[in-house]
């Protein structure tokens, strides 16, 4: 409606041009790959996936541990969520703006806090051997399924949180004082009403959480190692490490498949999630009882030592040395003293990050705020593009890398040498998170004012200038944010196709993680505390321009 | 002038707009009256060139509209939600349509402020939309739509979002305003006794057609078919075969009629205990209900036997439930219905 004519259309075929070449087509050449490796049909890799106990085992790990971190989280989650949207306390919306940080950090950002605070060489094992002089390290938690599974928790604990609040908050206590009036004590509301009317709140936060971590990769690669590769590992292991190509392919194919399952069940449970919420007064109400006070400071003090404590632990790690403030960790990026690791300084890949988020911020920005446009259109069209465009979202950034290497390493496109393949990879990672920031602010500008404008004499083009763009700006500015902090933290895809030139910060993070070099180990911290700190003033940038309404996540 | 002919419309199938033909004559206000969904905005949508895929003619002058966009009317229109442009002041909201025909800064600031005073806002040039409230909206959005100098002035129930005793006060001003400016314009709503209070003659629609275009003195005196009379309100609408009281009408007043004819006993033609008209048909009845409404009151009467009910206003007193009275019928009040 708005981009009338026959320009409009030119314009919307840049980000289907854009998902033709970059999404489709490498997804078509995972399946090439995967199911005629040499040119024909031939089922032996997807045959010798579902029959090997090894590749079903991968599967059901991945399953499994995706069900206990779901499980955990939920757990977790479900009382702080009570406590949240049931009683009124100081500081308590910024705890909840706070408590979603983890979302815009990176993988590899998180696993090096985690390893701070409880790995090996962490905070917690030091002030152990110092209290009782051990000397050995008493918590051994690198390498386990515990400590992913408690990383899993940290990164999806705020997103069940909020879900619940939020739904909770919604639903008001009408029902509740109901049930207590014909006589339900504290047991039986919980059973009959509190859970009952959480419940399609549970389920959504149940897929999201799921989801999340059945694609998890880079805390999984850091933290677990192949002992417990979920598929997402598998793939690149299969890929990079024994050049098994058919192998991740099919191993792909079979995480799309889950994850396209995985995300018609969300979208459907998402569905009824907002339909179902009702008109309710605020329901919060101030602390009173000795009892409520320590409810309410149990879960704060819960929330910052799951979410800060590892956080607080890395910044201490890299600048502290003996307890005494000490830079040398920074000042040693500038060196590249292991040639045979790294090909260029580690403050190389600061700046190589800087670039590529840019260029990815650009572009995510203009196919982001085109495919917006394009759904809130009318007609056929934004139907079909709607899912479309956001494909990208339920594919992971590994079978996306992976899918890089596989089909733009030869003409007719041939990027593989090429940097430009990092913002591109970036782009699609990044743009369905500027349109989910767009599209609503989009959506909520009213038919009627666009018209008003146009009877005033507005052409296309002085409604979008007047109208549109002002009124989405916020939207674009958080869209734009989220596009940098997701580019610059970006891994998944990375490892795959970044080069030894055009390495990012978290690829050389990983590298230096998988260094045994003490020097090494320091310079991943300072690195991370630098992305740390890149994705933190973007998260506060987001959170600032957030207006009640803008973002869908 | 503007003229449409032979309009029709349709939404994938369901038709909204039905051949329908109709003038404002220069400086005219015209009200479409309806229910919701009988095709009243569709019609305001498409002479506003907001629609274009419908049959038939929209003449301005005698000019055919059908290739000009929306922007290239120099129509205003206003909407129910008033549409106001939440990120801009009052200022560059009255602005807007002048910037898009390009008059020079200070020709708009003067014509700004000529508007602001015009509605009664002198001071609010530099208000944010968002701290408004509805009644000055409303007349912010008046004049945004009346500034450009339209043609054609269209209003989508303007009133439609503010609460009644507002209502009441802001039509009486409306009329005023629209016809200080001497323009032509078209109102959509579906409240009567706001159609009555501004238009100079009335378009009452039902299911995409005009069934009747009268002054507002006529159309309450002379509803023409039962949908109409419905839609004004009226209820006492039989037919002449209905019952021994219904046949005595017809018989006394217009024996040309059938049995199978519709008609409307209009409520001011209806008198309570005034025994002795000679004029009038006198029927013995019971008072069901009695509702005190302020100037009148609202009286049902059932008259026993042929299981009917007429309702009437009473402006002496309200009467008591149960007690028996006389309804007296007179020749003005029957009105034939189509």
């Amino acid at each position: 409606m708005r981009l009338r004519g026959s320009y409009g259309y030119v314009v919307y075929l840049l980000p289907l041009t854009f998902l033709a070449l970059f999404y489709f087509y490498p997804l078509l050449a995972i399946l090439d790959i995967g199911l005629r490796p040499d040119g024909w049909l031939d089922l032996s890799a997807f045959l010798r996936l579902l029959s090997t106990d090894y590749y079903l085992g991968v599967f059901l790990f991945t399953l499994y541990q995706a069900t206990l971190s779901t499980a955990l989280t939920l757990f977790l989650a479900l009382p702080c969520a009570y406590v949240f949207s049931r009683y009124r306390f100081a500081g308590k919306s910024l705890l909840l703006s706070l408590a979603t940080l983890p979302f815009v950090l990176p993988t590899v950002v998180v696993a090096l806090a985690f390893m701070s605070l409880v790995g090996r060489r962490g905070l917690v094992n030091d002030l152990l051997m110092t209290l009782f002089s051990l000397d050995y390290t008493p918590v051994q938690l690198e390498r386990t399924l515990a400590i992913v599974i408690i990383v899993h928790v940290f990164y999806n604990f705020a997103i069940a949180l909020r879900i619940m609040t939020g739904y909770w908050s919604a639903q008001g206590i009408a029902a509740e004082e109901a049930a207590r009036v014909l006589g339900a004590d504290e047991w039986a509301l919980w059973r009959d009403i509190r859970l009952p009317l959480i419940q399609p709140a549970l389920l959504s936060a149940a897929a999201l959480v799921f989801m999340f971590t059945f694609t998890s990769f880079g805390v999984v690669l850091i933290l677990g190692g192949i002992r417990f590769a979920t598929l997402e590992v598998q793939i690149y292991y299969q890929a990079i490490s024994l050049f098994n190509l058919p192998m991740a392919g099919a191993l792909s194919l079979l995480q799309i498949v889950a994850m396209f399952a995985l995300m018609t069940a969300y979208t459907h449970l998402q569905r009824g999630l907002q339909s179902a919420i009702g008109a309710g007064k605020a329901v919060a109400r101030p602390v009173k009882s000795p009892r409520e006070r320590s409810l309410v400071w149990g879960v704060v003090i819960f929330i910052f030592a799951l979410l800060f404590t590892p956080l607080l632990a890395l910044v201490a790690r890299s600048a502290l040395n003996n307890g005494a403030l000490d830079m040398s960790n920074y000042a040693a990026l500038a060196e590249s003293s292991r040639g045979s690791l790294l090909f260029i300084a580690p403050i190389e890949a600061v700046a190589n990050s800087l670039r590529f988020a840019l260029i990815s911020t650009s572009m995510a920005l203009i196919i982001g705020m085109i495919a917006s446009f394009m759904i809130v259109g009318r007609g056929g069209l934004a139907r079909l593009v709607d899912p479309l465009l956001m494909l990208p979202l339920a594919t992971s950034a590994v079978t996306l890398g992976f899918g890089f290497i596989v089909a733009l390493d030869e003409p007719p496109l041939n990027l593989r040498a090429s940097w430009l393949i990092i913002p591109i990879s970036h782009t699609l990672v990044a743009f369905p998170f500027v349109v989910r920031s767009v599209l609503p602010s989009l959506r909520a500008i009213p038919s009627s004012v666009r018209e008003a404008a146009q009877v005033l004499g507005a052409r296309p083009f002085d409604l979008l200038r007047t109208i549109d763009l002002p009124l989405v700006s916020r939207g674009i500015a958080v869209g734009a944010t989220f596009a940098f902090t997701v580019s610059m933290g970006e891994f998944g895809a990375s490892l795959f196709v970044a080069q030894r030139e055009s390495v990012t910060i978290p690829v050389v993070i990983y590298r230096l993680i998988g260094d045994p070099g003490l020097a090494s180990y320091r310079q991943a911290l300072a690195m991370s505390v630098i992305l740390l700190l890149v994705c933190a003033l973007g998260f506060v940038m987001i959170e600032r321009l957030r207006v009640a309404g803008v973002g869908e996540f | 002038m503007l003229q449409l002919k032979d309009l029709s419309h349709a939404y994938d199938e369901a038709v909204s707009l039905r051949n329908v033909n109709l003038r404002v004559a220069k400086d005219e206000i015209v009200c479409l009256l309806g229910p919701s969904g009988c095709g009243k905005t569709t019609l305001l949508r498409i002479v506003a060139g907001l629609i274009s895929d419908y049959e038939g003619d929209v003449l301005l002058d005698g000019r055919d509209l059908r290739r000009l966009a929306a922007h290239e009317r120099g129509f205003g229109l206003m909407f129910q939600d008033f549409a106001l442009f939440p990120h801009m002041s009052v200022s560059d909201n009255i602005a807007y349509g002048l910037r898009r025909r390009r008059m020079a800064p200070t020709d708009i600031a003067l014509r700004v402020e000529l508007m602001l005073d015009q509605v009664g806002l002198g001071a609010y040039g530099e208000r944010d939309i968002g701290t408004l409230s509805g009644g000055e909206q409303q007349r912010v959005a008046l004049a945004r739509s009346l500034a450009p100098e339209p043609n054609l002035l269209m209003l989508d129930e303007p009133l439609g979002s503010l609460d009644a005793l507002l209502r009441d006060k802001l039509a009486l001003e409306l009329r005023e305003i629209i016809k200080g400016t001497g323009l032509s314009a078209l109102y959509v709503t579906h409240d009567h006794r706001e159609a009555y209070a501004i238009a100079d003659r009335i378009a009452v629609m039902d299911r995409g057609t005009i069934r009747q275009l009268d002054r507002p003195f006529d159309l309450y005196h002379h509803p023409v078919d039962e949908n109409v009379a419905r839609f004004l309100g009226f209820s006492n609408i039989f037919q002449f075969g209905d019952n021994r009281f219904t046949r005595e009408l017809r018989c006394r007043f217009l024996p040309d009629a059938a049995d199978s004819d519709a008609f409307l006993i209009h409520p001011d033609g209806i008198e309570l205990d005034n025994v002795g008209d000679p004029a009038a048909i006198a029927h013995r009845g019971r008072i069901e209900s009695s509702v005190f409404r302020g100037e009148y009151s609202e009286v049902t009467i059932l008259l026993p036997q042929e299981g009917l009910r007429l309702r009437c206003k009473s402006r002496n007193g309200t009467p008591t439930v149960g007690r028996s009275v006389t309804v007296s019928v007179k020749s003005e009040a029957i009105r034939r219905l189509n």
